[in-house]
């Protein structure tokens, strides 16, 4: 594609030979692209499989930043002007700006995890606040919870609009559980097994006087391996001494990998896809174990409108028209 | 009536006091490696007399015997056990308590007790793998996790590696650790001709250790009050392992922080692992027994290891908490009557012990040896409490001299721990060094405030450990290896097949 697109811009294209380039493109499941000319031209295109999301802002009239994130655009300083849909893009030069769409509008999706877990809890996607989001898929979870539980944690802190969620449904208190050390870092995106492990340990230091002799609901956004899981309910039990660990995950079960290599999983390291409910509810030494039914989401995506990509759970598309 | 009472140390001369009190007025004889001044005393003021000879060589002890022709012989170290002194001489016609070379196979070998408790089931059990060879536990160890690494053979607690491994940034460093304390164990354990076995790796608990001492003619089991040792050298716990610093017990039967169900169930254990061990070596256990436990999350009581005999320190808790005939309860066991033994406990009497050793105990004897040391026992008594003479020795100048392991054990009791604590406080305080050599022992054995703890610790692991049964998780532990499978074993990481 960006030889294709190296050709054209050297044989002097328009905005709109450009777009004619990306049609021929529109049918391979890639993410989101962009590409910036030596010709000072910004190209930036959400692909008609949607799976990622793209946004435009800007300061006053002199510059133009393309984003996968709301909040890096706000990071910046700048103000979020447009939510690209799927098949959208945008085309800058000195000289001028066009909003293109280039390929047919019939997408995945959003992929879920975009709202579940990859975006910040300060980002908007697609004009969803991810934050209430989150918080409905916490709700949600106060009906999968059987036992009476004295309080409601987040693990990691990536959970925490979920178990305010939870803590708002059900009336019981959210507690600070662990304190991170070192360097806030997205455990769930590191490749190697170990890596992931360490980023997920220097997380977990507890606050024991929160949680000792309580019966505790711990809420997590997904699970993959269920090592996090597993190095909580252990750090619960044994360091801070919790009477009941009840383990909810703000996600579907996780059953196949990605096509799309957004998550780079094989099936055979899904904790949901290797290990029965009662088999995984041993391993990890929990009094419980629920996870989010695909049911919820759907019914929280059609509040806020959105349609996902649910390959990973199993299903072609979460939410969006009935 | 005579008595031979084979050993050396501060556990002997507790042995040698119980025994003095009976009624029956025995006369004391000693086979001792080094002349106890503790044990010369007590067997010269019965009208016995001290033997000094290497307690480890079955011919020499024996010869001792019939020198004295005793009425009965208690040995009390497990190595005169490991090397036959108690089989050549019951061979030779004594009455002898202490258990059998066989018998004391499940103190010797580590590897034998723990498949002796899951060949049959006992609980209290933990997961464990043994080597032979340096380099198959090395490759082992590359991806094991939360684990102890130990000497599989009896080594006075020496060697004992825990390596708490659950924080994988610091699995790296953990897992150089393992493999180093592996060659250690290796190495000190070359000497040994008498275990196949030579290095323990073994499930990781944490909880609240205590020890349970029974008397057993082979049949009976008659147990002892329950007693906590303090096995760590210095103060918070912390320091190498050594023989014991300390010790207490009471009130009642149990500990503070162990509950009457907890020590049924300890009794309950110990009396299956005797059950199972005479079966399993076609021997008669007669002598002390007792389980080094630890109440932990998995299990509740579980097994840490066994002595097949008292423990020292923990033998002189008895001293001030039991009441009645001990040389009779000795001769009982021994003549397989043990049912009908009489013993009571004195309830409300709690009691302390506390160790005190020469600096340099207990890595390196050399350091540790050779101190001129003093002891003022008449104060010692004046509080109310016994002093036991240890590895101690006196030289040509009169004056006691370190050996280089503990030298005093001082022996406090009352209706409380906090009086047991200060009168144990104040008497150790009559121990002192004469060529500046520090001498050290510790202050908080007994305190208040580490009871206190204990009892915090015990409770939080009664939390979980009651609860993992209630749920019918009980001791079981899942490993799964993603990407490998499930696999049934709970020494094996995730981070180490990750690396």
């Amino acid at each position: 594609m960006v030889e294709e697109l190296s050709k054209a811009v050297s044989k002097g294209a328009t905005w709109r030979a450009i777009r004619e380039v990306l049609e021929g493109f529109s049918e391979v499941d890639i993410p989101t692209f962009l590409a910036v000319t030596s010709r000072d031209e910004l190209i930036a295109w959400r692909t008609p499989s949607g799976l990622t999301p793209l946004v435009v802002g800007g300061y006053g009239f002199d510059m133009l930043v393309a984003s996968s994130e709301s909040s890096a655009i706000e990071v910046l300083d700048a103000d979020v002007r447009r939510y690209l849909g799927p098949a959208e893009g945008v085309y800058v030069s000195g000289s001028y700006l066009r909003f293109f769409k280039a390929g047919s509008g019939r997408g995945r999706g959003l992929c879920a995890f975009e709202l579940l877990y990859t975006a910040r809890h300060d980002a908007v996607v697609d004009g969803v606040a991810v934050y209430e989001f989150r918080k409905g898929l916490g709700r949600e979870l106060s009906k999968l919870l059987a036992d009476e539980v004295d309080v409601v944690v987040g693990v990691p802190e990536t959970a925490t609009p979920y178990a305010i969620g939870l803590s708002q449904a059900t009336g019981k208190p959210l507690e600070v559980a662990f304190i991170p050390t070192a360097t806030r870092s997205r455990s769930m995106l590191k490749l190697d097994p170990l890596d992931r492990l360490v980023a997920v340990h220097l997380k977990l230091n507890p606050v024991r006087s929160s949680l000792e002799g309580r019966r505790v609901a711990v809420v997590d956004d997904s699970m993959v391996t269920g090592a996090t899981m597993k190095s909580v309910s252990q750090m619960l039990r044994l360091r801070v001494g919790v009477k009941e660990v009840h383990l909810l995950i703000a996600s579907p079960k996780l059953v196949q990998s990605c096509p799309y290599s957004i998550f780079e999983l094989s099936q055979d390291h899904l904790i949901a896809a290797n290990l029965d409910d009662e088999y995984a509810r041993v391993y990890l030494e929990v009094d419980s174990l629920a996870w989010l039914n695909l049911e919820s989401v759907e019914r929280v995506s059609r509040t806020f409108r959105c349609s996902l990509c649910g390959y990973c759970f199993g299903r072609e598309s979460l939410g969006g028209d009935e | 009536m005579r008595v031979l009472l084979v050993g050396s140390g501060g556990r002997e001369h507790a042995l040698a006091k119980l025994l003095l009190r009976s009624s029956s007025e025995p006369k004391l004889y000693v086979a001792s490696d080094y002349t106890n001044p503790g044990l010369l005393r007590e067997a010269e003021s019965s009208g016995g007399r001290l033997y000094t000879v290497s307690t480890v060589d079955p011919q020499k002890v024996a010869k001792v015997a019939e020198e004295v022709s005793p009425d009965l012989v208690v040995v009390g170290p497990e190595e005169p056990q490991f090397a036959g002194v108690v089989d050549a001489l019951r061979d030779r016609g004594y009455a002898v308590f202490g258990a059998s070379s066989r018998c004391s196979l499940v103190e010797r070998s580590k590897v034998f007790a723990r498949t002796l408790m899951w060949k049959y089931g006992i609980p209290g059990r933990l997961y464990f793998k043994a080597f032979r060879s340096l380099e198959e536990a090395t490759e082992f160890l590359r991806f094991a996790g939360d684990v102890v690494v130990k000497p599989a053979r009896q080594a006075g607690g020496k060697g004992v590696r825990v390596v708490r491994d659950t924080r994988a940034y610091l699995s790296m460093d953990k897992s150089e650790v393992k493999a180093q304390a592996a060659s250690r164990i290796y190495e000190e354990l070359s000497g040994y001709r008498d275990i196949e076995y030579k290095v323990l790796v073994e499930q990781r608990v944490e909880g609240v250790e205590y020890t349970a001492q029974v008397v057993t003619d082979g049949s009976y089991v008659l147990p002892l009050p329950l007693v906590q040792d303090h096995p760590h050298a210095f103060e918070g716990d912390l320091g190498p392992e050594t023989g014991g610093m300390g010790s207490i017990s009471g009130p009642g039967v149990t500990l503070p922080f162990i509950t009457h169900d907890e020590y049924a169930a300890t009794v309950d254990i110990v009396r299956q692992v005797l059950e199972r061990l005479r079966e399993e070596v076609g021997d008669r256990y007669v002598g002390a027994f007792a389980g080094q436990m630890m109440l932990t999350a998995l299990w509740g009581p579980t097994v840490i290891e066994f002595y097949s005999r008292f423990g020292d320190p923990e033998v002189a808790n008895l001293l001030p908490r039991i009441d009645g005939d001990f040389l009779e309860v000795v001769e009982r066991a021994v003549s397989g009557r043990l049912a009908g033994a009489k013993l009571a406990v004195k309830e409300e009497v709690v009691s302390v012990v506390k160790a005190v050793a020469p600096a340099g105990y207990p890595s390196s004897k050399d350091e540790a040896s050779g101190h001129p040391v003093a002891v003022d026992e008449g104060r010692i008594r004046e509080l109310g409490c016994d002093l036991l003479y240890a590895s101690v020795v006196v030289g040509g100048d009169g004056h006691l001299y370190t050996k280089g392991s503990r030298a005093f054990e001082v022996v406090c009791y009352a209706d409380s721990y906090a009086e047991a604590y200060r009168l144990s406080e104040l008497a150790v305080g009559y121990v002192r060094s004469l060529d500046g050599w520090p001498l050290f022992y510790r202050s908080d054995v007994g305190s208040p405030e580490l009871i206190e703890e204990r009892v915090r610790l015990a409770e939080r692991v009664r939390r979980v450990y009651t609860h993992r049964a209630s749920r019918g998780l009980s001791w079981r532990t899942v490993v799964w290896i993603p990407g490998r499978g499930v696999v049934d074993d709970p020494l094996l990481s995730y981070v180490g097949w990750s690396r």
